[in-house]
């Protein structure tokens, strides 16, 4: 495997005084997808936000191509990593545009003005998520999945070679969560963008990720290709379901169907 | 990079173009607005100056405001008129200023120093000063100043939750100081002498009244030095507007933003009010304002000079009005205030989107 583009080493982290995440070390292969998945509260998303330094990390190191996250000057981490976070807020009326050029803001110097190159970039995200249409509309007048391909626009603006999503498809209807997760799946083809998202769809996940790591209380439970994670027995140890996995018919990825208390009599 | 279909159509040269109208053309509005707010503020100046001059001939007014007469035309021009216009103007300005930073930083159009209660600390402070220790120079300013980032200091504390800052909570736990504060200018009051309590009584409404050119000095300084900190926390600002998890992922170093948003705006404010009182709702009517002339996104860099306008308009207006006047500066901008401040309650609590 080649050097990871994130690497947590034996990290420690939650809220308040009670630890979440107690030793856990991960590495994220650079170049590929990863899902990270497991039950309510198993802290994929307490992981996701200490690897991104959006939650201070009470011991361990999160190396981004071996230097420390959480050392580093935040303003040049986010040259280097984008976050797309779950609930972020859009302010009051402005518009689709001025959104996305915030992406630009950890390339701007003190006081400097926005560039016809700036431009250009904004101009690229915003085509390769369809949304080059939306410029000049409000954004709090968009529709949940236009919305969500707005807020990815400005994490393509920042330009990192590596993004993170914390459930970038939770709120959305099924066509557009397949749209955003084909949205991703491109990106990541066609300019090797490293991507790390949380997902709730273990389907999806299969699907559209190379690595599947699966959490269970602060702990990784498996990692790897997703058929070798995505078993019944793992299903079973992680989510306490049990489920029928089923060859995907058009690409053979693992899908999941949960057998209820029904199913088992 | 193209990636859905149907983004096909426009090209990212195309977008590119689009994008670079769009910036000009904003740009262009935001100059012709700094022109136009900058040509009413001279016209509103000149109104200032004149309006109800009694023995003063209109063509000494230009002359005896640059300092160049004596006697009367001096005295009447330049030694009142003209720094109580210039006093409005640069409390206007820090007024908006204050508000537009707090509203931008807790995403919340209610949470202006003036409504959260930090105008109220620094009035606090300097009511003490004006009452126990009127002799101490600069007193006032100092007083307005350490109240204020106390009542910062107590909103910021009460309203952390799990490392952010709870906006809604800012807001109640803001009105609720406010009260405090309120019942403690009425103790002052009380222990005033009679000369004191109308000199109290006065500057608590808000009035640009007796200001002079030491007043005009202090605000200038104030704001000079208040923009100078706006333009060196507009990019953490900007970030901050999407919430602290967004601003921190885009580079900004959130703790120290928030803190030094907060006590800049809270400076800003507690400047001007040592000056020229409390006057209400500047602060949080001046950034709505120019978020409609200018665009949200803009309405940063308008909201001093829209609040310079308002104060000043709101001066001429309180001295010279037929029937009402003179009233303090503080009654007439209460007057568009108060009602819009209602509006924006009621517009909250029955869930309008926009």
């Amino acid at each position: 495997m080649t050097t990871p583009a994130l690497e947590a080493r034996g990290i420690s982290t939650g809220y308040g005084k009670s630890l979440i995440i107690d030793g856990l070390s991960l590495e994220i292969p650079a170049g590929q997808i990863t899902a990270l998945v497991g039950p309510n509260a198993c802290g994929k998303s307490t992981l996701l936000k200490s690897i991104a330094r959006l939650l201070p990390i009470a011991a361990g190191s999160v190396l981004l191509d071996g230097a420390d996250v959480h050392a580093l000057p935040t303003r040049e981490v986010a040259r280097r990593l984008g976050v797309l976070p779950q609930a972020p807020i859009a302010p009051e009326s402005i518009t689709v545009g001025d959104l996305v050029w915030r992406g630009r803001h950890p390339h701007r110097r003190l006081g400097q003005r926005r560039t016809a190159a700036d431009d250009l970039v904004i101009a690229e995200a915003l085509t390769a998520t369809g949304t080059a249409d939306l410029v000049d509309r409000p954004v709090d007048r968009l529709s949940g999945g236009q919305r969500q391909r707005v807020w990815i626009a400005l994490a393509l603006a920042q330009d990192t070679p590596t993004l993170l999503l914390d459930e970038p498809t939770t709120y959305l209807d099924i066509a557009h969560q397949i749209e955003v997760m084909d949205l991703l799946a491109d990106l990541n083809e066609q300019t090797g963008k490293t991507i790390v998202l949380v997902s709730h769809d273990l389907n999806q996940a299969a699907r559209y990720a190379s690595t599947i790591v699966a959490l269970r209380d602060g702990r990784i439970v498996r990692q790897g290709p997703p058929d070798q994670v995505l078993t019944a027995e793992t299903v079973a140890e992680v989510f306490g379901l049990s489920a029928l996995v089923v060859p995907h018919p058009r690409d053979g990825a693992p899908q999941i169907f949960p057998l209820g208390r029904r199913d088992l009599v | 990079m193209t990636v859905l279909d149907h983004a096909a159509k426009t090209s990212p040269t195309e977008t590119a173009a689009l994008l670079r109208r769009r910036r000009h053309a904003a740009a262009r509005r935001t100059a012709a607005l700094v022109t136009l707010l900058a040509a009413l503020l001279v016209g509103l100046l000149a109104v200032a100056l004149t309006v109800d001059l009694k023995r003063v001939p209109l063509s000494e007014v230009a002359p005896a405001a640059l300092g160049l007469r004596d006697g009367l035309a001096d005295y009447v021009i330049f030694k009142i008129r003209m720094p109580r216009a210039l006093t409005a103007v640069l409390a206007g300005a820090l007024f908006g200023l204050s508000g537009v930073l707090y509203q931008r930083l807790i995403r919340n159009p209610l949470a202006t120093p003036d409504i959260i209660g930090v105008s109220a600390g620094a009035g606090a402070g300097a009511l003490t000063m004006l009452v126990l220790l009127p002799a101490l120079p600069h007193g006032m300013t100092l007083a307005a100043l350490a109240g204020a980032f106390a009542a910062v200091g107590v909103i910021h504390t009460l309203s952390r939750r799990r490392g952010t800052v709870d906006t809604y909570r800012v807001v109640l736990v803001g009105i609720g100081l406010s009260a405090l504060f309120t019942s403690y200018h009425t103790y002052l009051f009380t222990l005033a002498d009679d000369q004191d309590q109308a000199t109290a009584m006065r500057w608590f409404v808000g009035s640009a009244a007796g200001a002079d050119w030491t007043s005009v000095t202090i605000l200038a300084w104030s704001l000079g030095a208040c923009a100078l900190g706006a333009v060196l926390l507009e990019r953490p600002l900007s970030g901050l507007t999407l919430g602290d998890e967004m601003a921190t992922g885009l580079g900004a170093r959130v703790p120290l933003a928030r803190t030094a948003t907060l006590l800049l705006g809270a400076a800003a404010a507690a400047l001007a009010t040592s000056v020229v009182g409390p006057i209400a709702f500047v602060a949080l009517i001046s950034g709505p304002i120019a978020a409609r002339l200018a665009g949200a996104d803009r309405a940063g860099w308008l909201a001093a000079p829209v609040g310079a306008v308002l104060v000043l308009a709101s001066d001429v207006i309180a001295q010279h009005a037929p029937v009402i006047s003179p009233v303090p500066t503080g009654a007439c901008t209460a007057l568009i205030g108060a009602p819009y401040f209602v509006w924006l309650i009621l517009r909250r609590t029955t869930g309008d989107p926009t």
